[in-house]
């Protein structure tokens, strides 16, 4: 027989039941508490950092804002800051209108309700007219430097480039540029031509063609080259030549490696390794930057259009030993130039001249004393024959721009010159800064032509009016448009 | 026959054998069910808590690499899948990037100074890819793919990805 219990306790036993599921509450409880932290951390982290990645949507939501109303009220900053929403969260920005058509725009995007769900970033968007000036020298054709002359800078030839006896072209570290404020690496791009260097020119940085000469070199090299050398053929495949008898890199000094689609021949000397008979990519021939003009761009009051060239000259001849402003020319013809001599300019100038010739004659000079950073921009549509501005080089109507003999502005002058139909054509003892845009170009007579970065983005040249040429992300807080 | 000494209050009764042995068994289960429950829950514990440290790692260091990446001007060609080299801004100011994966860490470098450990336990250094944009050559974009081994379960991979377009690269 079995006893059984009959539910009573003594007064010892009292408590442990009680011990024990207090214990057991304990442990669970503590259990439960850090599986909801860690599930609640998930999900504070992973709303967190969706926040954090949305706030920078945000935030380029008001840089779309801005642009918009730049678009909508041609280039006129609201005043203040503007505030938006999205479905993410808000955003504030404000626009800051800086000199030569640049805009700042600061925009701070916030996402989520409060607390540590919440993020907020801060973006700085520079928008500017777009990078399209980044070679001293760019032709539609052929580049041609004769009798001692620098350039600091690169070259780029759709066609081919050559380099005359005691020519340089530098980078802007090498020595013979110390001091001029340039930049690029001193390299020759000849995209569908060959590139000759003559007696003793240098060239400090790569060079690199698609095409060859009526010897049947890409290079022909009685110089120095400084970088790399490729021979490459423009034809896809390199498949005009299959015997490799053209592309040869001939002769001179290289201080990098040569890759080439034909052999190295002439003796030249190559400081790295030698790949011949290899096809390698060839530059693409490039178009010049489209040029649009349009009086919004400019600062009111400051455009001016005239019918003839010769009703612009007779304007200088009252008003150019002080010129700045915007300046469109109507006709024209080779013997119809527009006459700078003597010229003196004060501040940013653009002259546009829809079909005549621009002659520089004796020269161009800033106002004495003037030490403003000026632009200067000659714009002609001309088409003057090349064969004409290389055999007379600089008379009126031989080139679209010709300027001869102390073309010299001041240091704080850059100059962009702009020709897309016809030659530009300067020569004898100067010294420019700035670009050349042509559809051909001559260099003669101990030029230095200094490549000057600050044309590299102006106004009314591009795809677009104005382009983003900054992205910068600050540290996060308010609107502000100092310090990032 | 009654034993000497037998209680004669009911009170004072003791179980039988057969009673102590099923509740010893019953008790022996139930505990052994709630130790392993307890035991899973902790383990639960300890690699869901493990988990969410590595995701909060690898949140930071994607965070941060898309951040400087975006902002980039340019991404140097000796950049591979496991070394990534770039020119960005931190805080508007140029600086000069590098990103080293070696072995289960991943190094960050700014200014070819000293590297500094952004992220362990890698489950592979095969962490960047670039894309160029035709006809430009150079990477445009660059994917990042980062791989993570929890410390206490190496079995478990986590992976959190991104793709980056470079916005102030300076197109030649």
């Amino acid at each position: 027989m079995t006893r059984r219990l009959d539910g009573s306790r003594t007064g010892t036993e009292h408590g442990i039941a009680m011990i024990t599921v207090l214990l057991v509450v304990f442990i669970t409880s503590g259990l439960t508490a850090i599986m909801f932290y860690n599930s609640l951390h998930g999900a504070t982290a992973t709303g967190r950092n969706r926040c954090w990645g949305a706030a920078v949507h945000i935030a380029e939501s008001g840089v779309n804002d801005a642009i918009a109303k730049l678009q909508n009220t041609a280039g006129i900053a609201p005043t203040g800051s503007v505030t938006g929403d999205t479905a993410e969260g808000t955003y504030e920005f404000r626009v800051t209108a800086l000199a030569r058509n640049r805009y700042q725009i600061d925009s701070v995007g916030t996402c989520g309700p409060g607390g540590s769900v919440s993020a907020s970033r801060r973006l700085r968007v520079t928008m500017a007219p777009p990078r399209s000036f980044r070679y001293a020298l760019f032709s539609l054709s052929d580049v041609t430097t004769k009798n001692n002359n620098v350039v600091c800078g690169d070259i780029w030839a759709n066609t081919f480039v050559v380099v005359y006896k005691n020519d340089e072209v530098l980078s802007a570290d090498d020595p013979g540029c110390a001091g001029k404020d340039t930049a690029g690496s001193g390299s020759i791009n000849a995209a569908t031509g060959s590139v000759t260097l003559q007696n003793n020119s240098i060239v400090s940085g790569d060079v690199w063609t698609g095409g060859y000469d009526s010897s049947g070199n890409a290079v022909s090299n009685s110089g120095t080259i400084g970088g790399n050398v490729t021979s490459s053929s423009s034809t896809p495949g390199c498949a005009d030549d299959p015997e490799h008898a053209k592309y040869d890199v001939d002769g001179g000094s290289i201080g990098g490696n040569v890759k080439a689609w034909g052999n190295l021949t002439g003796g030249a000397s190559v400081a790295g390794t030698v790949t011949p008979f290899v096809c390698a990519t060839a530059p693409t021939p490039r178009p010049i930057p489209t040029y649009t003009f349009n009086e919004a761009n400019y600062p009111p009051g400051t455009v001016q259009t005239f019918a003839s060239p010769g009703a612009f000259n007779t304007y200088l001849a009252a008003n150019g030993n002080s010129l700045s402003g915007t300046f469109y020319v109507e006709g024209g013809s080779s013997t119809n130039a527009i006459d700078l001599t003597g010229v003196k300019i004060a501040g940013d100038t653009t002259i546009v001249a829809a079909a005549a010739p621009i002659d520089g004659g004796n020269g161009v000079g800033a106002v004495l004393g003037n030490t403003d950073d000026k632009i200067l921009v000659l714009v002609s549509y001309y088409a003057g024959a090349a064969s004409s501005c290389t055999t007379n080089g600089g008379n009126p109507g031989d080139c679209a721009i010709s300027f001869k003999n102390n073309f010299q502005q001041s240091d704080n002058t850059a100059v962009l010159l702009y020709a897309p139909n016809g030659p530009v054509g300067f020569k004898n003892n100067a010294e420019f800064h700035g670009a050349i845009y042509a559809n051909n170009i001559q260099v003669k007579n101990n030029m230095t032509v200094v490549y000057d970065p600050t044309v590299e983005q102006t106004v009314g040249f591009g795809e677009v009016t104005l382009d983003i040429t900054q992205w910068l992300e600050c540290t996060p807080g308010a609107v502000t448009t100092t310090g990032c | 026959m009654q034993l000497s000494g037998a209680r004669t209050n009911a009170a004072e009764r003791g179980f039988t054998l057969v009673e102590l042995l099923i509740t010893v068994t019953l008790l022996l289960g139930v505990l052994g069910v709630t130790m392993d429950a307890l035991l899973s829950i902790t383990r639960s514990e300890a690699f869901q808590s493990d988990r969410n440290a590595s995701l909060d790692s690898m949140r930071i260091t994607l965070n941060r690499l898309t951040k400087e990446l975006r902002q980039a001007t340019d991404v140097s060609t000796s950049s591979t899948a496991s070394y990534l080299d770039f020119n960005t801004y931190v805080n508007g100011t140029p600086t000069h990037l590098t990103y080293d994966a070696s072995g289960t860490t991943l190094t960050r470098s700014i200014n070819s100074g000293t590297a500094t450990p952004v992220q362990d336990q890698l489950a592979t250094t095969d962490i960047f890819s670039y894309e160029e944009a035709p006809p430009t050559p150079g990477a445009q974009w660059v994917k990042i793919v980062l791989q993570v081994n929890p410390k206490n379960t190496p079995d478990t991979t986590l992976v959190l990805d991104s793709e980056v377009n470079l916005r102030n690269r300076i197109v030649q």
